[in-house]
């Protein structure tokens, strides 16, 4: 290798970003996943006063390559039968594969999980965040779509 | 010729798969109270848990399998380029690696070679090289804490090999051979 190509190499490394810029990188995306589960605990409210839901919240230890590894919440909502899990999967994720097509630009994502179903709802650059389902449309997380999707993996046939 | 399913055979049986999976999960009623029925008399907790894993490994599999075809295309692309003596500029890079190593070449030598040669970006080159470390860690056995980040989904990874490749075709066209 010449010096030349060494400073090539170099070059094209990524940035790599400082400890300071990681530490407020990492906050925001904790900031980010605690809004989004304040706005669901919000909307499921009326199901947990009928008594018919039920949430709590867990810490889990994530490990990403540049953050390292930290505490960061779940939401679980049950009815008594199944539990829907919603855990943070990285701040890092900036691309889901879903619907047949790639979406790029987006910061973070978490998994609905609910036995063999795992939704993405990644955070989109403009704060607001979107389900990636498998099968069919991306769609925004709303009140009216998480009911949706709720009702899709709590019912059975 | 390359034996191994491509990646297109593997993302699709893997999303067939999954779809059986959340059919089965939807039908839970009449599978609790179907005799012959693997899952006869679970719980609907006991049967979320079940599929839950079954789906967690198939993931990881597909994952596995897809970096294995990943690696077999690598390869099979460099015998061939070597046998048909090509005109490209790999062609002899290579085959002084073949013949330095036999058949004993690195994938990471293999990879290293193309990215010297083409355009591959540095995200690109970082996604694969933490898709290999996935892969090496899903099969030996997953003994140690892997530090390499979330895992993929199966359909972010071949994405993410499928950007790699096109980055090689970008700068010889004719990737993949054989």
């Amino acid at each position: 290798m010449t010096m030349h190509d060494l400073i090539e190499k170099l070059k094209e490394r990524p940035a790599t970003a400082t400890s300071e810029q990681l530490a407020v990188q990492k906050q925001e995306w904790l900031n980010a996943i605690k809004r989004l589960f304040e706005d669901i605990e919000r909307w499921i409210e009326p199901a947990v006063s009928e008594g018919v839901l039920r949430t709590s919240r867990v810490e889990t230890e994530l490990i990403e390559q540049d953050l390292g590894s930290y505490m960061a919440p779940s939401l679980h909502i049950t009815d008594g039968r199944l539990t829907v899990r919603i855990e943070p999967v990285g701040a890092a994720v900036v691309s889901v594969f879903a619907g047949g097509k790639r979406h790029v630009g987006l910061r973070g994502s978490v998994n609905l999980v609910c036995g063999p179903t795992k939704i993405p709802l990644a955070r989109t650059q403009s704060g607001t965040w979107k389900a990636f389902p498998m099968r069919g449309e991306a769609r925004d997380v709303t009140e009216e779509s998480f009911a949706e999707i709720l009702g899709e993996v709590l019912l059975d046939d | 010729m390359i034996n191994f399913p491509r990646a297109d055979e593997i993302t699709e049986a893997y999303q067939d798969q999954v779809e059986a999976l959340e059919r089965l999960f939807r039908a839970r009623a009449s599978l609790r109270t179907d005799h012959t029925s693997r899952f006869h008399r679970f719980s609907d907790a006991d049967i979320q848990d079940r599929l839950e894993q079954d789906r967690r490994e198939l993931d990881l599999w597909t994952v596995m399998m897809l970096t294995a075809s990943f690696e077999a295309t690598m390869r099979a692309d460099a015998r061939d380029r070597i046998d048909s003596r090509t005109k490209d500029a790999l062609r002899k890079p290579l085959r002084d690696l073949y013949e330095e190593h036999q058949d004993r070449v690195r994938l990471d030598d293999l990879l290293a070679m193309w990215e010297g040669h083409a355009a591959v970006g540095p995200t690109m080159k970082q996604n694969v090289h933490t898709l290999l470390k996935h892969r090496h860690w899903l099969a030996h056995g997953r003994h140690w804490t892997n530090k390499h980040g979330a895992m993929p989904s199966p359909l972010d990874a071949r994405a993410q090999l499928d950007d790699y490749a096109q980055a090689l075709q970008a700068t010889i066209p004719d990737f993949p051979r054989g």
